[in-house]
């Protein structure tokens, strides 16, 4: 049974229960209280009625016997003691005023004449204390007892004119005043006499029902008409009959109840009829009521479940008769297709980039690895950077670039391939997922893809010509999880952005010096935070050929990996450019640098050092500000640090880098090129570089003493260099030779194993010594 | 003791007239004195020479209330009244009756026997009289103050009183020894046995009614 339909259905009933049990009782109490009352009154009332009927026949009485006693002829009679006169008179007044009893006595109180046999002549009048009554007060009212009936009398002296008799009339106490009586009251009346032979009953009720009156109780009982309880048919009411002796006898009055009874039960049965039909009427309507509100209530709920398990298009066809429900109907299924748009949005945001609108790395992921899961086909992983795309966002806006980047998805996503899947990484990194049918060759599916990438582009009237960088790996050849294939094709791309190859296929084993070189990065990050002495500087001294003193020294970082043990500079430094991390390195190797040489401005005070700083580090805006902030920290000028870049850092952005070394010049830094020589640098822009010094590549001086071409490229270097009036440093020296031959070609300064190798900080002083002015 | 007083005022009395004079006064229960007793003394002789006495009827009352008469005495009836009045008695001494009738009846009633005669009117029920007929040669009745006296030359040793109130039947008679009387300044005091009544015999009869009234509406 439902919950509701259960409520509701016990709400009506006990609401109609409890109304009908209160009019009921309300109506029982009301009716037998006030049947009680009216009863009461009824009965009170006959009781009045009963004493002013016995005073009415009193008066009767007196009237007829002073009727009888002031008749000049009775008295005559009466005075000359004529007794048949006398009884004569009796018996014709007797008739003539309707009385039954009758009597003369004389003032003593002897009977001298009677109607009634039971008094006789000559005998005493039964209650003398009437006739003393009568004497002293001129008359007496009183019920006497006569044999077996009760009279009431009334006793008056006959004057003639003082008292010489008195004269006794009586009515008998009999059915016909009891018929009177009960004519006036509408109450069954009972007369309970008590005769001098034993009690008898004069009645106006039959006698099936006399007993059940005698002993009815006096009041209306208060649970009249309660069926099973109260079988009340009469109240009755005694008023006990006294005259010239008490216990003469009861008058009893008697309310017949059948009449009251049976309205009572007739309004009493009809309210509870009424009652059952309502009651039946209200469970009608709330089983209605019920099932209009339930059903639909269930099937609501049946909905709302649905729409929880994600379905929303099993809706509803609900309808109703009530108008609160059909809207919530209606409600329900507006925000079923809200919530279901909205679902639809939310999971595409979720799984899409918002800007092109291509999936994103997690679900590129998800669906690559459920499609393996199938095994499918061979498929192609292609990752696609757009070559220089920072310039674009720099040179046209990020809108133009976005635009540019939105362009580029649609191209891919029109690329015609079954089942594609395409994906942007980020920025301007792409990755698409190609099944290869048998026939394909995964080169000419490049070649195509490059071809469609590099249609030109026209946005708002710009003209475009991009040029991208594609990497991509091979399902299963390269690998067989959707992660590590993923992996691949962006190792890949980077390894062709690196090598500014526009094409690179993976190759197996890429993707394991990739992890070598992520964890190498990892160990170097935490070297430098920790700074625990893993990286240290060493330091290459540079001798001044012709005053053969030291004055320069390069300083080379050494990393001591606690598992690795060395690693190699070139290796991590690389690495270390490749990311961020670079600028940490430089500024670790900055302040060491520093420090070191603080150290030795007791003992060496025109030592100047050189540091290695990439072309990313030049770009840094902060790295200046931060030099200067060392050197003042720890008390030291600018001439004793030198900045050394590669030339080829130098000319990939000349100006751009002339721009950034002037600012080093301006600080009083000297600026050296490294490795002079294989950068083919244009004279002009050399002229232009704010530099103190040219640095030549070891690979000319190496085989200076054999290689007569070198011997030439050496000398007109230094000579050039001299020209510009920029200072000549040769590193790689490895011989006495080499370094002999400098010094004829004029080289300032020689660098290299025939120096010294480079040497810790705790080896620098033994290394001086000789060179101690 | 007492007979010697009484013969030293009687021969004291002897000297200032021929006969003595007794004299009574009568009181009810209560003290009051009680006006309309006869007292009548002497031994009964028939005296016929007496004149005729008068029962008027005024304002529907006997006048007097109480008529002592001797023996053989006539009763004249007059009707003072100007309406009819129907006189009777049923009393044993003289029944007779009176119909309607006005001013002078035609003769005076003789009564010859010794009794009470009780007088009602049958049309005036409220009337009473009474006519005390006595053979004894003294008879006086009191007055308002209960007061009476009695002359006689010859010694009086016992009186007779009555009053109608005595008895219910109004004959009864009382005898008093006159040397067992109390005497007070001379007078004999005589105490009845009786409520005190009311001297207006009409009112007396109007208090019965009233009475029995009170009765019936109790």
């Amino acid at each position: 049974m439902n919950r509701l339909r259960t409520k509701i259905l016990l709400l009506c009933v006990g609401v109609v229960l409890l109304t009908s049990v209160v009019i009921l009782t309300s109506f029982w109490i009301n009716t037998s209280r006030f049947t009680g009352e009216q009863v009461d009154q009824t009965i009170e009332a006959a009781t009045r009625t009963f004493s002013q009927l016995l005073e009415t026949r009193e008066t009767q009485l007196i009237t007829s016997a002073e009727l009888l006693t002031a008749d000049f002829g009775f008295k005559q009679a009466v005075a000359t003691q004529d007794a048949p006169t006398i009884n004569s008179a009796l018996f014709n007044h007797s008739a003539r005023v309707d009385a039954d009893l009758m009597f003369l006595t004389d003032l003593r109180g002897d009977l001298k004449a009677t109607t009634h046999p039971e008094l006789q002549p000559g005998e005493s009048f039964p209650h003398p204390e009437l006739i003393r009554s009568a004497a002293d007060d001129g008359g007496a009212v009183s019920f006497v007892r006569v044999a077996d009936d009760l009279y009431q009398i009334v006793i008056l002296p006959v004057r003639a004119p003082r008292p010489i008799a008195f004269a006794g009339v009586g009515f008998k106490l009999d059915e016909q005043i009891a018929a009177e009586l009960k004519t006036l009251t509408n109450l069954e009346v009972t007369f309970d006499i008590n005769g001098k032979h034993g009690k008898h009953l004069i009645s106006t009720l039959p006698d099936a029902q006399l007993k059940a009156a005698l002993n009815a109780a006096p009041v209306v009982s208060e649970y009249f008409g309660l069926p099973f309880i109260t079988d009340q048919q009469f109240v009755s009411r005694k008023t006990a009959l006294t005259g010239a002796e008490p216990d003469l006898g009861d008058a009893i009055l008697s309310a017949n109840l059948a009449a009251t009874t049976r309205g009572y039960d007739a309004l009493r049965n009809s309210i509870a009829i009424i009652s059952v039909v309502i009651l039946l009427l209200s469970l009608l309507g709330s089983l209605i009521l019920a099932r209009n509100l339930v059903d639909p209530l269930n099937r609501l709920v049946t909905i709302a479940l649905e729409m929880a398990r994600g379905n929303y298009d099993k809706l509803l066809e609900g309808r109703s008769t009530t108008t609160e429900i059909n809207l919530l109907f209606s409600a329900f299924t507006s925000m079923a297709s809200d919530i279901r748009d909205r679902e639809k949005r939310i999971r595409f945001q979720a799984e899409h980039d918002p800007l092109t609108g291509l999936l994103n790395r997690n679900t590129l992921l998800e669906k690559l690895s459920a499609r393996l899961e199938k095994k499918p086909g061979a498929q192609l992983l292609v990752a696609v950077n757009i070559r220089g795309f920072r310039n674009i966002n720099d040179s046209f806006g990020p809108q133009l670039g976005d635009l540019c980047l939105q362009t580029i998805a649609e191209r891919l996503e029109s690329f015609d391939a079954i089942d594609a899947l395409h994906c942007r990484l980020g920025a301007d990194e792409y990755i698409s997922v190609l099944p290869l049918q048998s026939a394909d060759s995964s080169p000419d599916i490049i070649e195509h893809l490059r071809e469609v990438l590099e249609q030109k582009l026209k946005i708002q009237d710009i003209t475009l010509n991009l040029q991208f960088t594609i990497g991509y790996a091979l399902y299963p050849d390269n690998g067989e999880r959707a992660q590590s294939l993923l992996r691949r094709a962006t190792i890949a791309v980077d390894k062709a952005r690196q090598t500014t190859q526009a094409i690179h296929a993976y190759v197996n084993g890429e993707d394991e010096s990739h992890l070598k070189s992520l964890a190498i990065m990892n160990d170097l990050k935490s070297a430098i935070a920790g700074d625990d002495g893993q990286l240290y500087m060493c330091y290459q001294p540079k001798m001044h050929l012709e005053r053969q003193s030291i004055e320069k020294m390069e300083a080379l970082i050494r990393w001591k990996h606690p598992v690795d043990g060395f690693v190699s500079p070139e290796l991590f430094i690389a690495l270390a450019e490749k990311s961020t991390l670079i600028t940490e390195l430089t500024d670790w190797v900055i302040e060491r640098v520093i420090k070191d040489c603080v150290g030795w401005q007791d003992r060496y005070p025109s030592l100047q050092v050189a540091i290695n700083i990439s072309s990313k580090d030049l770009e840094r805006e902060e790295l200046l500000p931060n030099v200067r902030t060392l050197l003042q920290k720890y008390a030291l000028t600018p001439e004793h640090l030198c900045f050394e870049m590669t030339e080829r850092d130098m000319m990939a952005d000349p100006d751009h880098a002339i721009e950034l070394m002037s600012r080093f010049t301006r600080e009083g830094f000297d600026l050296s090129v490294d490795d002079y020589g294989i950068g083919h640098s244009s004279l002009s822009k050399l002229k232009q570089m704010p530099v103190t010094e040219i640095k030549i590549d070891k690979s000319f001086v190496q085989n200076l003493e054999t290689s007569e071409s070198d011997r030439i490229i050496v000398k007109s270097t230094i000579d050039l260099g001299h020209s510009f009036g920029l200072g000549v440093i040769a590193e790689g020296v490895e011989t006495e030779a080499a370094s002999g031959l400098l010094r004829d070609m004029g080289c300032d300064y020689i660098q290299g194993y025939f120096l010294s190798r480079p040497l810790e900080v705790s080896q620098i002083d033994q290394f001086m010594e000789p060179y101690a002015s | 003791m007492k007979n010697l007083i009484l013969f030293l005022l009687s021969v004291a009395c002897c000297q200032f007239a021929a006969a003595a004079t007794l004299e009574f006064s009568v009181v009810a229960r209560d003290g009051k004195p009680v006006p309309w007793v006869v007292i009548t003394a002497g031994d009964k002789t028939v005296e016929t020479n007496s004149g005729t006495a008068i029962m008027d009827q005024i304002h529907k009352a006997f006048a007097p209330y109480v008529l002592a008469v001797h023996a053989g005495q006539n009763v004249s009836f007059p009707n003072s009244d100007h309406i009819r009045h129907h006189v009777y008695s049923f009393s044993d001494p003289k029944p007779f009756e009176l119909k309607l009738y006005s001013g002078e009846p035609e003769a005076p009633i003789n009564f010859p026997n010794e009794g009470v005669v009780v007088l009602g009117c049958n049309i005036h029920d409220n009337m009473v009289g009474y006519i005390y007929v006595t053979q004894r040669p003294l008879m006086a009745t009191t007055d308002i103050d209960g007061r009476a006296a009695l002359s006689s030359n010859a010694p009086v040793t016992e009186i007779e009183v009555w009053h109608p109130a005595l008895s219910l039947d109004s004959l009864t008679r009382l005898s008093f020894p006159i040397d067992q009387l109390n005497q007070q300044n001379g007078v004999y005091q005589i105490r009845l046995d009786i409520d005190q009544p009311d001297p207006d015999p009409q009112a007396i009869r109007m208090k019965d009614r009233e009475q029995f009234k009170r009765f019936l509406n109790r």
